[in-house]
């Protein structure tokens, strides 16, 4: 992350030149637009509710940004107001059903995915499959672990990003990942004794 | 070798021990005082591969493309920048938020809540219809019965017919004090062609 180069981008937003403020807006939705789609994807579970939380991530950002005054990173500030807006819209209950990745053509729901028992090391040849397990796993997290998934392993920020988006310290994002890995670990036991049984071969 | 003791590493549990260790999350003298343990403890080594399994599972999830909409949105918000910019005042609110995708009610739904509010302000016109109508018939008896009462009491031709024990006339000699021999009398000289009176 290029802290340097997001101050600059926040100046140019805040220029008094109409060119150079709306070109600084579109460099910082250029930016981070894709980052926000993905976290709010993977934090909501399908791709309509995302684009509408990138939506009003943007619109957040576009009556906030003259009051952002860098007491926090500009993207660890982005991912939190993600973070939020999705925790919010998944807690008012008004989310679509989880979807397969549209990258794959997929529109099945989670719910038409086979069961743990039927899973073989051969059936993880399956892209989709692998990953609408995955999907369903990160979905069953809370939201806190849920989001902290997300931010370390989808988003690869390291702990000390992590502690700032959340807004708590790094021991908290330790013990929450420990949680999420151990609650992972549990809903995604046999597919990962099937894979690491398939690498040992 | 004595067991593996996670506190010494500066962590409360082995399992955070070793999803700290998959992250690469501890230092370099930390992790080179765990590769002992990896090469004898067998079930250290499982965990800390089934740790792996899941990052590499998790980093299967492929990256996604915003919809187009998305652009075309943030597109909007760009060019409100730079005219808030141009104006020097900020759009309202109502402005910035009419570039928001709207979730319209279906056409059903639009109908029945119009039918609805057609239906309450039907109820209303009809009912002030149906109190304007009361007035007026309570307002055209109140005519009539003052009308008659006027009638009944300047009228000179009533006589009172025989075997009446009850007519206008007695009514109207009561109200009015005369006698029954000066009303006949006047009766008679307004109408004398018809004759009769008390007997």
């Amino acid at each position: 992350m290029n802290d340097e180069s997001d101050f600059e981008i926040v100046r140019r937003c805040e220029s008094a030149s109409p060119a150079e403020a709306e070109a600084g807006f579109r460099d910082l939705v250029q930016r981070y637009q894709e980052r926000v789609f993905n976290t709010a994807l993977r934090v909501l579970g399908n791709s309509a509710d995302a684009a509408d939380v990138t939506q009003e991530v943007f619109f957040t950002v576009y009556r906030k940004l003259s009051e952002f005054q860098f007491s926090s990173r500009l993207f660890t500030w982005i991912y939190r107001i993600t973070v939020n807006l999705s925790i919010d819209k998944r807690r008012r209950g008004n989310v679509l059903p989880p979807t397969i990745s549209e990258a794959a053509g997929g529109t099945a729901t989670l719910a038409a995915i086979p069961d743990e028992s039927s899973i073989t090391p051969e059936s993880w040849t399956e892209s989709d499959f692998i990953e609408g397990k995955v999907q369903s796993a990160i979905q069953k997290l809370s939201p806190k672990l849920r989001s902290i998934i997300v931010l370390r392993y989808i988003e690869g920020l390291s702990y000390e990003e992590i502690a700032e988006v959340l807004e708590c310290s790094v021991g908290t994002v330790k013990s929450r990942l420990n949680r999420a890995h151990s609650n992972l670990e549990s809903l995604l036991r046999p597919a990962l004794d099937a894979f690491a049984g398939r690498d040992e071969e | 070798m004595s067991g593996l003791d996670p506190s010494s590493f500066g962590f409360d549990s082995r399992s955070a021990l070793v999803v700290a260790y998959v992250d690469g999350q501890l230092l370099p003298p930390d992790v080179e005082r765990l590769k002992p343990w990896l090469d004898q403890d067998s079930a250290f080594r499982a965990e800390v591969e089934r740790s792996r399994c899941m990052r590499a599972l998790i980093s299967t999830l492929p990256r996604m493309t915003p919809p187009a909409h998305v652009q075309a949105y943030t597109d909007r918000l760009a060019q409100l920048v730079a005219r808030r910019r141009a104006n020097a005042d900020q759009p309202s609110l109502d402005t910035v938020l009419g570039a928001l995708p709207r979730r319209t009610a279906p056409d059903g739904i639009a109908d029945a809540v119009l039918l609805r509010a057609r239906a309450a302000r039907a109820s209303r016109v009809l009912a002030d219809r149906r109190l304007t109508r009361r007035r007026a018939v309570m307002g055209i008896a109140a005519a009539v019965l003052a009308t008659a009462t006027g009638t009944l009491f300047s009228t000179r031709s009533m006589r009172p017919k025989s075997g009446r024990k009850f007519s206008f006339e007695v009514v109207a000699i009561g109200l009015t004090g005369r006698t029954a021999q000066e009303f006949s009398r006047s009766s008679a000289a307004v109408s004398p062609q018809r004759g009769g009176g008390v007997r």
